[in-house]
């Protein structure tokens, strides 16, 4: 099986560092692989079988590392799409940009068996690029999925709803989105290291996608943020403890409230 | 050292003869880490991937005698030896720059003698001096010697560069603390000064060899004064209106008392530093000072100590901020507090008497601000003397040259100017952070004719210059 | 090729001195190359075009791991970090020192690091709620201190029992790799050995795999579905819970805390209380939980036996001037390591047999 995996290199939170005012220490933190998409890797190479993984993604060219030890779990081909002109895209600039990059991978769509995504990103936490990539590259879609199996050409997987799991059945070639945690992603192997050591990267700008200028990043995106706000303290009537200490006693005192 | 051929293995196995094969390397994983101290420009210099000064050979000796035998054997052969302690020396002072021999003394680092009677602790130079520091403390002393280095410098280090701590003003820098010392001389004769220090049987040695880089031999081993831990330490910060007010009011202080910590921040640093670590958010000029000892004369002491800031209109600002920073105090100077590459900065710790003190303030800070653009300045005075005080100036720029070499040369210009600015209005080209191969070039200027003495005890000493060269100005 | 994340480790510590004086190897070799900042500076010259090279390589083994620096970093790093990707450098460049590698062979020809067939153990019960996980160190060397704890837990009354055959806990390999997925294969076997036991609980002789089953499993995705407690404070809440009652022996003792446990598990006062109930007068060294001195490790040992003997040397020093007599211990690899080089005016006892003795 024939697999593109889409990703998105975001913040860490597991790195992120306080300073002494518990102010966050922004200059440290370390770009990692969303959580969503790392299922949708582990997924896709679980599922791969005599095929291939091909991991595209967009974003500045630091990602070099990251990809590396992708392709050293097992990644066939790593793609990283950069450009400066790339810079600012919303979500829709993002899927056209993604959708155009998989078309120029293989001649035609019916190179690739499936395209799995993470179901949305912990940075925007939008959920929409699977779907807008989906509808551009014309293909069915399912989101939330949590288990993937491949039998007799037939594309089996069960999707998490509000009240329970759905299992559905699609054929090839379509599009899913995993849920995060649903297949932790493997560590990488030392054969695998090095093996990525002579691994090339490839490297796609907007002029060999053939994009205009206007089709991509802030000059391509259809919306704007106009502004981030901070839900106003008070409207879920909480206090906010002036330090650590007051925190931590106010927590014992509700801890001690609750019957055993 | 050039050689030719197979003469560096000959020298290697007279060397391993003496300290044992395991303890020379010539790995070139320690040729990287001896060439990188914490001068500015050998971190800027590795920054840009460039390659550090590199020695021949690293010698991790175990006893006064193997360095005799060593310094009989570099002389021979003339190749230039350079003791390394702890390498957190912030002039270069030990970095390898005539290649050959680093002799790193970490390995003897011994206890030797704890004198509870005579209230002493004698122990190997090797030893990082937070060692020494435990072993004080495990029975209830102190050495009182706590620099910032405390955790990252040798006992060596701290005597060869003439090293202080935060507790000087009440306890004395390093010089007022050693008893006496055990020396290897470039000869290889292994001296001793005197038992103790105050006599009258001719000048004192300690202070000849207190200072000398590295230059003039070898300190082996040490005994310091132990001080009792304080019954009492009582902080109070106050904010005086201005640098002016603070200054005065540090020296009225000093003439009538011993605070162990006084610490005066000009009103750039109390905005930028201050702010940053311990929140105060005043402006002015910020005191934090620390008086020490029983609990009875520490009182009576903090009332004249309140008398003499209310003259000068200086606000007490309570006990919480100094605690704060006593708490803090080597927070500083962990990555993400401090300045870092790629910025440009130095400390350009200047020391004078109280009349003159002021005025070399100003004329460094003017010549650092008018001459460099883009260059800031800050200042605090942190170890203070009956007769004046130091100024720990530093000076930040945020975008130096990228080019490594360039920032070299910009680097020099503005250290050659804010020391010359120093000098020339009566201050002393470096208080405690010694002059190793940053200050080097300036000695000349700072002596005069005075130099000859040391230039005639280096001659003396050390006829083939094989000692830590081009450091000291010597 | 290292990780976004250590690079920002090495880049901060590179040019920081202030931890050095707590490195256990630093403190007895002397070197320069034995401190955090100067293997921060080598990988970031690496990172710079510096040829990584079996001199580097060297230089990354020469660490226990112990945790001490990052233990006093005001700021957040973490030097084991980057000390333990750049020994996965090593594997995969070639570069592992020999030793390493006759270690990493033992590992995978036998399942443990002395290469030779662990010895057998068997519980009370097939199965029970408790199972003893006894670990490589203690199997191989150590059968006293197992017998003993095994003898504790049957005066109890705990039934107990042991895995027929107990697969390594990866933490070793995860030591001398890093952590790369053939570490992570193995501790899968592990928690799916332990799972398949069906024991509710999981009593770790080794503070070191203790660590590794309760910090890096969960990362790792090998649940455990079990409580993982570590053998002292199972013993030490025996002790509490008046299931064992010691009889009082005297005595002045000292207690080396050993890295992991009282470090990465922050678990300092069960021993403290084993000792006191058994009216023990423990003479605590100057440097002590947080803050001990390690005294190097059984891997560090295996690979690397002269500096495992310097580091012994450096905490027996710290023993040495205290007015105990006897140094207790709670850990297999503390007994082998510090065992090793017992000064002839001290002894060293493991504190379960003194247990044992007194219950």
């Amino acid at each position: 099986m024939n697999i593109i995996v889409c990703i998105k290199l975001v913040p860490s939170v597991m790195n992120l560092t306080m300073d002494q005012e518990y102010v966050m220490q922004r200059d440290r933190v370390v770009q990692v692989i969303n959580p969503a998409d790392e299922a949708a890797l582990e997924a896709a190479l679980r599922l791969k079988g005599n095929g291939s993984v091909t991991v595209i993604t967009m974003g500045k060219p630091s990602g070099d590392d990251e990809l590396r030890s992708l392709l050293a779990r097992g990644v066939d081909r790593a793609v990283l799409i950069t450009d400066k002109a790339f810079a600012g895209a919303d979500t829709y600039a993002t899927a056209r940009t993604l959708s155009v990059a998989v078309n120029s991978l293989g001649n035609n769509l019916e190179d690739f068996d499936l395209i799995l995504c993470g179901r949305r990103a912990i940075d925007g936490e939008t959920g929409q690029v699977p779907p807008e990539l989906a509808i551009l590259l014309k293909l069915p879609f399912v989101t939330n999925i949590t288990k993937i199996n491949f039998n007799q050409g037939k594309i089996v997987c069960s999707r998490r709803l509000e009240e329970g799991i759905e299992e559905l059945e699609l054929g090839t070639p379509a599009i899913l989105s995993l849920c995060e945690y649903s297949y932790p992603l493997r560590l990488a192997t030392i054969l695998g290291l090095q093996k990525a050591r002579r691994m090339q990267i490839i490297t796609l700008s907007r002029e060999m996608l053939g994009l205009k200028k206007e089709e991509c990043g802030l000059k391509g995106s259809p919306t704007r943020v106009r502004r981030i706000t901070g839900q106003p303290q008070g409207i879920r009537n909480v206090t906010i403890a002036k330090n650590i200490d007051e925190g931590i006693a106010r927590l014992s005192e509700l801890i001690a409230e609750v019957p055993l | 050292m050039k050689c030719n051929a197979f003469m560096n293995d000959m020298v290697r196995s007279e060397l391993e003869d003496i300290v044992g094969v395991e303890h020379v390397s010539t790995r070139e994983s320690d040729k990287i880490t001896y060439g990188v101290d914490y001068f500015w420009i050998s971190r800027m210099w590795a920054d840009k991937g460039q390659r550090p000064p590199q020695a021949d050979y690293i010698l991790h000796p175990g006893t006064a005698q193997e360095i005799s035998k060593i310094l009989k054997v570099a002389n021979y052969y003339k190749i230039p030896v350079h003791t390394w302690g702890g390498g957190s020396g912030s002039q270069g002072g030990a970095l390898p720059m005539a290649g050959g021999i680093i002799l790193d003394m970490k390995r003897m680092n011994k206890l030797i003698e704890f004198d509870e009677e005579s209230r002493t602790i004698t122990a190997e130079t090797g030893m990082i001096f937070q060692q020494l520091e435990w072993l004080a403390n495990e029975h209830g002393y102190s050495t009182m010697h706590i620099p910032s280095c405390l955790t990252c410098g040798t006992i060596g280090g701290a005597l060869a560069h003439r090293g202080i701590g935060i507790m000087s003003t009440k306890y004395g820098k390093i010089d007022d603390m050693c008893i006496n010392m055990e020396i290897v001389l470039p000869n290889g004769d292994i001296m001793n000064t005197l038992p103790v220090p105050k006599h009258a049987a001719g000048p004192d040695l300690n202070q000849i060899f207190i200072g000398s880089e590295g230059t003039l031999g070898i300190i082996t081993k040490a005994t310091f004064k132990l001080f009792e831990q304080p019954e009492n330490r009582q902080f109070r910060g106050f904010m005086f209106p201005n640098m002016t007010a603070g200054l005065s009011a540090g020296r009225d202080i000093m003439q009538k008392l011993k605070p162990s910590i006084l610490r005066l921040y000009d009103e750039a640093e109390t905005i930028s530093i201050i702010k940053k670590i311990i929140g105060v958010e005043k402006k002015g000029s910020f005191m934090n000072l620390a008086l020490e000892g029983d609990k009875r004369i520490v009182d009576i002491e903090m009332e004249i100590v309140r008398d003499i800031v209310a003259k000068y209109d200086g606000e007490d600002m309570g006990f919480e901020y100094g605690e704060k920073w006593y708490e803090n105090r080597i927070t500083f100077f962990y990555p993400g507090n401090i300045m870092e590459i790629p910025q440009m900065f130095g400390t350009m710790d200047t020391v004078a008497d109280f009349k003159n003190i002021e005025k070399i303030y100003w004329a460094m800070k003017n010549a650092i601000e008018s001459n460099f653009p883009g260059v800031r300045f800050i200042a605090h005075c942190s170890h203070w003397y009956e007769w004046g005080t130091m100024i720990y100036d530093r000076f930040i720029m945020d975008n130096p040259p990228q080019d490594p070499e360039e920032a070299i040369r910009l680097h020099n210009q503005i250290w050659n100017t804010g020391v010359r600015a120093a000098m020339e209005n009566g201050g002393v080209i470096n208080d405690h952070h010694g002059i190793g191969l940053k200050l080097s070039r300036l000695m000349k200027e700072q002596y005069g004719p005075a130099m000859q003495v040391l230039e005639g005890l280096k001659k003396t000493l050390d006829p083939n210059g094989i000692m830590n060269p081009y450091k000291l100005g010597l | 090729m290292m990780s976004q994340n250590s690079k920002k480790h090495t880049e901060a510590c590179r040019f920081c001195w202030m931890c050095r004086h707590l490195c256990p190897v630093g403190l007895t070799t002397g070197r320069e190359v034995n401190t955090p900042r100067a293997k921060a500076l080598l990988l970031s010259m690496v990172d710079r075009g510096e040829k990584f090279d079996k001199d580097i390589a060297q230089a990354m083994y020469e660490c226990v791991l112990c945790g001490s620096c990052t233990n006093d970093c005001v700021t957040g790093f973490d030097p084991t970090i980057f000390i333990r990707e750049a020994r996965t450098m090593a594997a995969v460049e070639d570069l592992l020192p020999k030793a390493v590698e006759e270690i990493i062979t033992n590992i995978s020809n036998t399942g443990n690091i002395y290469g030779v067939q662990k010895p057998k153990y068997t519980g009370t019960a097939a199965k029970a709620e408790v199972l003893l996980y006894i670990g490589e160190v203690a199997a191989c060397k150590q059968p006293t201190l197992v017998t003993a704890i095994m003898s504790l837990l049957k005066k109890a009354d705990i039934p107990f029992t042991v895995l027929e055959e107990e697969p390594a806990s990866a933490t070793f390999l995860g030591d001398l790799i890093g952590f790369v997925e053939e570490v992570r294969i193995q501790a899968k076997d592990c928690a799916n050995a332990i799972n398949t036991s069906g024991a509710k609980t999981v009593v770790v002789l080794d503070s070191y795999e203790a660590t590794t089953m309760k910090q890096r499993y969960p990362e790792w995705n090998c649940t455990i579905n079990a409580d993982v407690v570590t053998a002292t404070s199972f013993i030490a809440g025996l002790i509490e819970e008046g299931k064992l009652v010691p009889k009082k022996i005297t005595g002045e003792v000292t207690y080396h805390d050993d890295s992991r446990l009282a470090r990465d598990l922050d678990e300092h006062e069960p021993v403290r209380n084993i000792i006191k109930a058994m009216g023990l007068n423990l003479q605590e060294m100057f440097l002590n939980r947080r803050m001990a001195k390690c005294c190097g490790s059984e891997l560090l040992k295996a690979y690397a036996p002269e500096l495992a003997a310097l580091t012994a040397e450096g905490r027996w020093e710290d023993v040495n001037r205290t007015t105990a007599d006897t140094l207790v211990v709670v850990s297999p690899q503390v007994m082998n390591v510090m065992g090793a080089k017992v000064p002839s005016a001290k002894q060293i006892k493991d504190l379960y047999v003194l247990l044992d003795q007194a219950c």
